[in-house]
C-alpha cells in the first residue's frame, strides 16, 4: 500500500471543495475507487442541481496523470509512496 | 530606374517620421496612402505593406506591434500563413486577433453556420448573420479589419482525406475545434506536414493551451490514446469570456512561433481556471519518456 498525493485541477475544486488530498492505495484503480467513493456524491449533487440527469463520474470526466503520464498510457498501475496524481477536468470545447 | 526602386521612393515620399516613444523615431505610412499606392501600382495591398516594411516604413496600423515584434518580426507575420481550424468560440476570436496582428494569409476552415446559441460567446456571430456560413462571415470581418490580408475560405469538414490538402503550405495551425476526434485528425496531419499545432480547449470557467511541435507527444499526453472521450463542457457550458481569453493565449503562441520570440508552451499544459483565478503549468510526459 502506498501513500500518494492527489491534486484536483479545474472545476473539481469548485465542485468537490477539495484541491489536494493523500490517498493510501496499491494501484491507480484503488485511487479512482476511493476518489469516487469520497467525492463522487458531491459531483452527483452538483450535476443534479444543474439539472443533469446523465450518469457521470469524476474519473470519466478527467484526464488522470500519474507522475505526468496519462493512465491510459501506463504499463504498470502499481503505485509507490510519493507518487503524484493529477486529476484534471477533461474538456474538448471550442 | 526599376519598378522596385520607384515604388520604394514613392513609399518613402508618402511616409512621415514620428516619435515612437523612448526617443525612437520611425517612418510611418497611413492606410490611405498605402492603399492609394496599391491602387496605382499592380501590387496587392499586402505586397505594398511588405514593401513598406522592407524599406523601413511601418504601416501605421502595425505601429503598436513594432515594439514587441520589430520590423523584421512584422514582416515575418505578413509573409506567413496560418490555418484556423474552427470559426466558432475560440476560432472567431483567434481570427479577429490574427487579422489585427497582421498575419498575411489566413486559411479559415469550418463547415458550420451561425445559430442562436452561438450568440453568447462567438465573437463573429450576431443577430444579422444567423444561419450564415461562419467562414464567409469571418472572411468579411477580416476584410473590414485589414483588407490587405488574403483569406482562403474553406467551408468543409475536416477529415482524414481532406486535412492534408487544407493545411499544406501553412506555417502554423491553430486548434479551435470542438471535438477530440477532429483535433486528432488535424494533429496527425501537422505531424505529417511537420507543422506546429497550437491547441486550445475550453469549458465553463476553464481553458487550456499547449503548443505541439513535430516530434512532441502532443494531445495524447493530455487525453491519452484514442479519441472516444467526452468533456465536462456538456455540464459547464461555455460562457462568454472564456473562449476569447484562451483564443488570445493561442494567438500569442502563433506570434511567438512565427517571429521566433519567447518560449512556446511545449510539453506542458497551461491550465487556466477563472473560477479561482489560478493558472497552472502542468508538465506532461515527453515523447520516448
Amino acid at each position: 500500500m502506498a501513500t500518494v498525493n492527489v491534486r484536483f485541477v479545474g472545476p473539481w475544486r469548485l465542485y468537490l471543495g477539495v484541491e489536494r488530498c493523500t490517498i493510501q492505495a496499491a494501484t491507480v484503480e484503488d485511487v479512482i475507487e476511493q476518489m469516487e467513493t469520497t467525492y463522487g456524491p458531491k459531483y452527483h449533487e452538483r450535476l443534479l442541481r444543474g439539472g443533469v440527469k446523465e450518469r457521470r463520474s469524476i474519473s470519466g470526466d478527467s484526464n488522470i496523470l500519474v507522475n505526468r503520464v496519462h493512465i491510459r498510457q501506463l504499463t504498470d498501475h502499481t503505485l509507490k509512496d510519493g507518487d503524484n496524481i493529477d486529476v484534471i477536468a477533461r474538456f474538448v470545447g471550442g | 530606374m526599376n519598378a522596385g526602386n520607384s515604388l520604394a521612393k514613392q513609399i518613402v515620399r508618402c511616409s512621415r517620421t514620428i516619435a515612437a516613444g523612448s526617443g525612437r523615431k520611425l517612418k510611418v505610412i497611413g492606410l490611405e496612402e498605402s492603399r492609394a499606392i496599391a491602387a496605382h501600382s499592380r501590387l496587392t495591398p499586402l505586397e505594398v505593406e511588405i514593401t513598406c516594411l522592407e524599406n523601413g516604413v511601418v504601416p501605421m496600423r502595425y505601429l503598436r506591434n513594432i515594439g514587441t515584434a520589430g520590423i523584421q518580426g512584422q514582416l515575418k507575420l505578413l509573409y506567413s500563413t496560418v490555418a484556423i481550424c474552427g470559426a466558432g468560440g475560440l476560432g472567431g476570436s483567434v481570427i479577429e486577433l490574427l487579422a489585427r496582428q497582421g498575419i498575411g494569409h489566413l486559411v479559415i476552415i469550418d463547415n458550420g453556420r451561425f445559430v442562436e446559441n452561438n450568440l453568447n460567446r462567438q465573437i463573429m456571430s450576431g443577430e444579422d448573420v444567423l444561419r450564415r456560413s461562419k467562414v464567409k462571415v469571418a472572411a468579411q470581418r477580416v476584410r473590414r479589419i485589414n483588407s490587405a490580408i488574403a483569406v482562403k475560405k474553406c467551408s468543409t469538414y475536416i477529415n482524414d482525406s481532406s486535412v492534408d490538402g487544407l493545411l499544406k503550405g501553412c506555417d502554423v495551425v491553430v486548434d479551435a475545434l470542438d471535438s477530440l476526434s477532429s483535433r486528432m485528425v488535424v494533429e496527425a496531419s501537422c505531424r505529417r506536414l511537420k507543422l506546429p499545432f497550437v491547441h486550445g480547449a475550453i469549458a465553463g470557467y476553464c481553458g487550456q493551451v499547449m503548443t505541439v511541435l513535430p516530434g512532441d507527444k502532443g494531445l495524447s499526453a493530455i487525453y491519452g490514446p484514442g479519441c472516444d472521450v467526452r468533456g465536462v463542457e456538456a455540464v459547464t457550458g461555455n460562457p462568454s469570456a472564456t473562449p476569447t481569453a484562451i483564443a488570445a493565449w493561442e494567438v500569442q503562441e502563433v506570434v511567438k512561433l512565427i517571429t521566433g520570440t519567447g518560449e512556446p508552451i511545449r510539453n506542458r499544459l497551461l491550465f487556466v481556471d477563472f473560477a479561482d483565478g489560478s493558472l497552472e503549468s502542468i508538465p506532461l510526459a515527453q515523447e520516448g519518456k
